[in-house]
């Protein structure tokens, strides 16, 4: 009975801190991250057949996580510029270097965004914020939903970091 | 006045030059500069497309509508670009101007290529026009254009300016041109400020004033040369006729020793016929039929004396008839006057008619020339005779044809004329005869005759034994000759 009533909580404390996550939003972010990515001559010039991204979630995340992991293999169920885009899940804390050519970060607390930016910079993972206002933490890039919806980057990271994107995306981005 | 200027016709022919030099460019700008600038507009067009495209690759590619109508818009500002159609799965576009409907319109078609996939996602279709081009060939023309009428106004505002002197250049020519020595001409007069036009005007006046000087002198020159040429006819006129007066004298001097000659021996058988009748009569031997054998034969003398003062008298005849007359009677006339003195002087003469031949002329004129010619003749001969070169004297007559031409020759035997003189023979007061009887006129009388009056030609050769004098007269047109008065 102890048990149940520790799961239950459990359930409804993970179901209460869990966001709600749009699915317009989702569908759209789905559809641009991968593109915004392998416009990043880093990426674009590795020779790995695979565009690899990892969704980085916190457990009260996973379903948005996986809802999003499918919805990107959906999209791009091919190849995309000859890469084969592979989507995978993980937590910050199992975050491990390789393989790694871009990151889609969900909903966290304000210091795990900074450090997951920071890790990411450090390591010239090109960055995507579920929410555009997480770019302020360091994220590269986001969504910009106004009266239209275009790329949002980050011109300071872009800079600190020396990420490289392809001119044409700079021209149709918004910066912030 | 200016306005004349455009008019003029030097001004014709910088229109001429105009429509020649601008039709050509205008045609050749229709059929080659529009092609040319056409084919510019369309590399124009594919260069901006395919500047373009990637741009536009993005915006469709990352969904960007107000970007990507931006960017077609931007296509759309450029003037030659009419129309634009986006065809893609997500977006289907389609701007255009408000343009002139009759517009021709280009068609320009450009693939749009997915950045990622590298797949056709989009077509998009230009429609544009040749406006600007028409603008550029219309604005090049009009700058011609206006070039030549600034040309033009220049050329005209300097032949404004320059048209004193070129109406005074042109009066001079003018006046030059009408110019003929036989045409009294004004003096020109110009109202040409330049000096070197008046210099010109000025020299011309003076040339042809020179000229009408000159022309007048000319004429004094001519008339009195005239008056001094009509003395000298005259005076020749007066020492030809001197001269025949002086030939005709010598040849009545001649005439009367021929008429002596002539009558001698009829007198002396008239003297012995008469001297018979008395001598018989005296005797009463006399008969009737004596009487009348010896009358018959002084009447026949007499008549034969009668004949012979004809023969004289038509010869000496002044009247100058033209008529057509046979040498052959004419010669044999001036033989039968001739004939008592060559027989007294030992002449034999022959007189051969080879061809019947007519002349047109005064008859006594031909008869003349032949008695000066047989006198002259027979007194070579008895000069000859008398050296005792020769014992008997040869006179031959032949008359004859030869190329439409009447040939008289009269050759003798009596020794031929002197060579220092051959030249000079028919010059008048020229003689080979050392006594009084020559007065050297005869051969120049007879010249004159044969060659003034006659047409014809008298000529002298040497022959072995003496001298042939040839008379020519041609034949031709003897009709003519008759109707000609002499």
């Amino acid at each position: 009975m102890t048990q149940r009533v520790f799961f239950f909580l459990l359930t409804l404390f993970t179901l209460l801190n869990a966001k709600e996550y749009d699915a317009t939003v989702m569908d759209i972010e789905a559809k641009l991250f991968p593109k915004i990515a392998i416009l990043e001559e880093n990426i674009a010039n590795n020779p790995s057949p695979y565009l690899s991204i990892i969704i980085v979630y916190k457990e009260p995340d996973y379903d948005a996580a996986q809802n999003f992991k499918q919805k990107i293999e959906s999209t791009y169920p091919d190849k995309i510029r000859k890469k084969k885009v592979i989507v995978g899940l993980a937590q910050f804390e199992s975050l491990e270097i390789a393989n790694m050519d871009a990151l889609l970060v969900l909903s966290h607390e304000p210091d795990e965004l900074e450090r997951i930016a920071l890790w990411a910079n450090k390591n010239k993972i090109v960055t995507f914020a579920y929410e555009p206002a997480f770019l302020e933490y360091g994220f590269v890039a986001s969504i910009y939903i106004g009266k239209t919806t275009k790329p949002y980057l980050n011109s300071q990271t872009i800079k600190k970091y020396n990420f490289i994107f392809d001119s044409y995306l700079l021209q149709l981005s918004k910066f912030n | 006045m200016i306005f004349r200027a455009f008019i003029d016709k030097f001004t014709f022919f910088f229109w001429l030059i105009f429509l020649v030099v601008n039709v050509p460019i205008y045609v050749f700008g229709s059929i080659y500069f529009q092609e040319i600038l056409k084919k510019s507009e369309q590399e124009k067009i594919t260069l901006m497309m395919t500047t373009l495209a990637p741009a536009i690759a993005f915006n469709i590619s990352f969904d960007q509508e107000n970007q990507l109508s931006e960017i077609l818009n931007g296509i759309l500002k450029y003037e030659d670009i009419q129309k634009i159609e986006l065809d893609s799965l997500a977006h289907k576009k389609n701007l255009s101007k408000q343009t002139d409907p009759t517009l021709e319109l280009f068609q320009y078609e450009h693939s749009i290529i997915d950045p990622f996939e590298k797949i056709e996602i989009a077509k998009i279709t230009l429609y544009y026009s040749n406006t600007n081009l028409k603008n550029i060939t219309q604005q090049i023309f009009i700058t011609i254009f206006f070039i030549f009428i600034f040309a033009l106004i220049v050329f005209a505002i300097i032949f404004y300016s320059i048209r004193t002197d070129l109406n005074a250049l042109k009066t001079i020519a003018n006046a030059m041109k009408e110019y003929s020595v036989t045409k009294k001409m004004q003096p020109i007069l110009l109202e040409c400020k330049s000096e070197e036009i008046n210099t010109i005007a000025n020299v011309t006046n003076q040339m042809i004033d020179s000229i009408s000087h000159y022309l007048m002198q000319l004429k004094s020159f001519n008339n009195e040369l005239q008056e001094q040429i009509e003395d000298e006819i005259l005076k020749q006129q007066q020492q030809e006729r001197l001269m025949i007066h002086q030939s005709r004298q010598a040849a009545m001097g001649e005439m009367l020793e021929s008429i002596a000659h002539q009558w001698r021996q009829p007198l002396n058988i008239i003297g012995l016929a008469t001297a018979n009748i008395e001598t018989e009569y005296k005797l009463g031997v006399l008969n009737e039929k004596k009487f009348d054998e010896k009358m018959e034969i002084v009447s026949l003398n007499l008549q034969h004396m009668s004949n012979t003062i004809d023969d004289f008298r038509n010869f000496l005849n002044p009247e100058r008839k033209l008529e057509r007359f046979h040498p052959y009677k004419s010669i044999g006339e001036i033989l039968n006057i001739l004939d008592a003195q060559f027989s007294n002087s030992n002449i034999r003469f022959k007189l051969i008619e080879e061809s019947n031949v007519t002349f047109y002329g005064v008859e006594n004129e031909l008869k003349q020339v032949m008695f000066i010619l047989l006198s002259n003749a027979k007194d070579a001969i008895m000069l000859q005779i008398q050296k005792q070169k020769i014992s008997q004297g040869l006179i031959t007559i032949t008359i004859k044809e030869q190329s439409a031409e009447g040939i008289i020759e009269v050759c003798d035997n009596g020794g031929g004329v002197e060579e220092s003189i051959v030249n000079t023979i028919f010059d008048p007061y020229v003689t080979t005869k050392s006594n009084a009887n020559g007065t050297g006129i005869g051969l120049y009388i007879a010249k004159n005759i044969i060659e003034s009056r006659m047409k014809g030609s008298l000529r002298v050769q040497n022959t072995q034994e003496g001298s042939c004098f040839i008379i020519r007269i041609s034949l031709e047109n003897l009709d003519k000759k008759e109707n000609e008065v002499l």
